[in-house]
């Protein structure tokens, strides 16, 4: 679906975010990427998002570069609009977009049913907890139906017992749709569990360290395999962190 | 505490009175609340029917600062050039003394009314224009970013996103603004009364230190610091009202 060759950014500053970075993304798949902070992550989002620019390489779509409204964006914070309930906040990238309003809520009220607050249209953010906020943010992103859905750390501000139900639900959503999920966190942990495949990436500048499978990427949260994988990565990244 | 804050006014004026008759202070230097109050039932319609027409010219001004306010901010909001053309101008309003320029202002428009709430505008604009273009510049850079995805056209992130973002400072600059509009409006009515016209609450207090009238002139003074509670409160409420009804972005 998706192809990065050898993309570099630069900022203003003299700061080199990335370089050389060069990974693919089929349809359908779940990647995670995986780093430490400050190691381009989020930078690299905005580059597939369109946001930004690199200043060197490409990125390459199989098919026609993305749309208006095609690519899903979740973002650390639910940023949900404080004023709309939770419906119009789902609705509003549709609206955006040119969807007619009648029809914009319908498939509002649809995502939201798939994540869980389909009893919860009419409230306000404020009325919602920092995980239902966070599922909001997850029916918007989905509502258009977006090709490619780009997360970036969304689950990292929640207290350990909504983010692992959040996670727990991410996957079978997954599994059971697949819509193509590049998700960035930091967690060694929340990758391995959610991703079958993990993309390691290193700081200074950011580029990439690893590509790996996950040795049992359906696994319970506690199956041994998958702890050694945990683990694993863990000695990596802190040796990459020892690394001049 | 609480009742201390409830009855200290009244506690006030008590001990004013208690000493403006203690010390035998004469009324044309001080007067006492007791000979402000009958200075006002002397001449309630007329001060009242004086009252109105400040009120009026304030809540012009008021109307007019909202308009030219929210509208210049959302132009340099939009286009880096309107704010290039727009905010020197805004800043030379802002200390531009309106005592100087209403005489001039008057001679300009010649229709009193209009006069009078042009300069009010003058000094109610600034608070307005200035809290709603750091309104409009508060939404989380997220969610700009998530109208860009979508391909937002200028108009929906400025009326989507941008507006009722700046919706809690815009409250704030209109309450400063309200206040701002009745002494605008007073100045501005004092400078048409010295030229001769006859107008509203500034008039009666001019005419009243003419006269010596010190208790009716602080029977005018008193019904605008009255007047200032009204508008400060009834802006306080409508802030309130609003910020709960539509939140803000936190």
């Amino acid at each position: 679906m998706l192809r990065l060759d050898r993309v570099g950014r630069k900022f203003a500053n003299g700061v080199e975010a990335l370089r050389d970075v060069s990974f693919s993304i089929e349809p359908g798949a779940l990647v995670a990427l995986l780093g430490p902070s400050g190691c381009g992550k989020s930078t690299l989002l905005r580059l597939i998002a369109g946001l930004d620019q690199p200043d060197s390489g490409r990125i390459i779509w199989r098919d026609a570069p993305p749309q208006p409204g095609q690519i899903g964006f979740v973002f650390q914070d639910a940023t949900l609009l404080p004023w709309a309930n939770t419906r119009d906040n789902v609705a509003l990238p549709l609206r955006l977009t040119g969807v007619p309003k009648a029809e914009a809520r319908r498939r509002a009220e649809e995502a939201l049913t798939q994540v869980g607050l389909g009893s919860a249209l009419a409230a306000r953010p404020r009325e919602l907890s920092g995980g239902m906020r966070m599922r909001v943010s997850l029916a918007r992103a989905l509502a258009p139906r977006p090709i490619l859905l780009l997360m970036d750390e969304p689950f990292a501000a929640l207290d350990e017992f909504t983010r692992h139900g959040l996670q727990n639900d991410l996957r079978e959503l997954w599994q059971e749709s697949r819509p193509t999920i590049l998700f960035v966190t930091h967690s060694i942990d929340e990758a391995c569990f959610l991703a079958p495949r993990v993309v390691l990436m290193q700081a200074h500048p950011g580029r990439i360290a690893d590509d790996c499978a996950s040795p049992a990427p359906y696994a319970a949260r506690d199956n041994a395999l998958r702890l050694g994988f945990v683990a694993d990565l863990g000695r990596r990244l802190a040796l990459m962190a020892v690394e001049p | 505490m609480k009742l201390l804050a409830r009855f200290s006014m009244p506690l006030c004026l008590c001990l004013w009175e208690f000493a403006v008759r203690l010390f035998q202070v004469p009324s044309y230097l001080l007067p006492g609340p007791v000979a402000i109050i009958v200075a006002f039932f002397d001449d309630w319609r007329g001060l009242l029917a004086a009252l109105g027409v400040t009120l009026s010219v304030m809540l012009a001004a008021l109307l007019v600062s909202i308009v030219a306010g929210v509208g210049l901010a959302a132009l340099v909001a939009a286009s880096k050039v309107a704010r290039a053309l727009i905010h020197p101008w805004a800043v030379v309003l802002q200390v531009t003394p309106v005592v100087a320029i209403a005489p001039l202002i008057i001679v300009w428009i010649g229709n009193p009314f209009a006069a009078l709430v042009m300069c009010a505008s003058i000094v109610a604009f600034f608070p307005i224009f200035s809290a709603t273009s750091s309104g409009l510049a508060a939404p989380p850079p997220e969610l700009r970013d998530l109208f860009r995805l979508n391909g937002a056209k200028i108009w929906q992130e400025i009326f989507w996103l941008r507006l009722p973002a700046a919706l809690p400072l815009f409250l704030s600059g209109l309450r400063i603004s309200g206040g701002l509009a009745l002494v605008g409006a007073v100045v501005a009515e004092f400078v048409n009364s010295t030229g001769g016209g006859a107008t509203g609450l500034a008039t009666r207090l001019l005419e009243s230190g003419y006269r010596l009238e010190i208790p009716r002139m602080f029977a005018c003074l008193a019904l605008l610091a009255l007047a200032g509670f009204g508008i400060n409160f009834a802006l306080g409420k409508l802030e309130s009202t609003l910020l709960r009804r539509f939140g803000s972005i936190s």
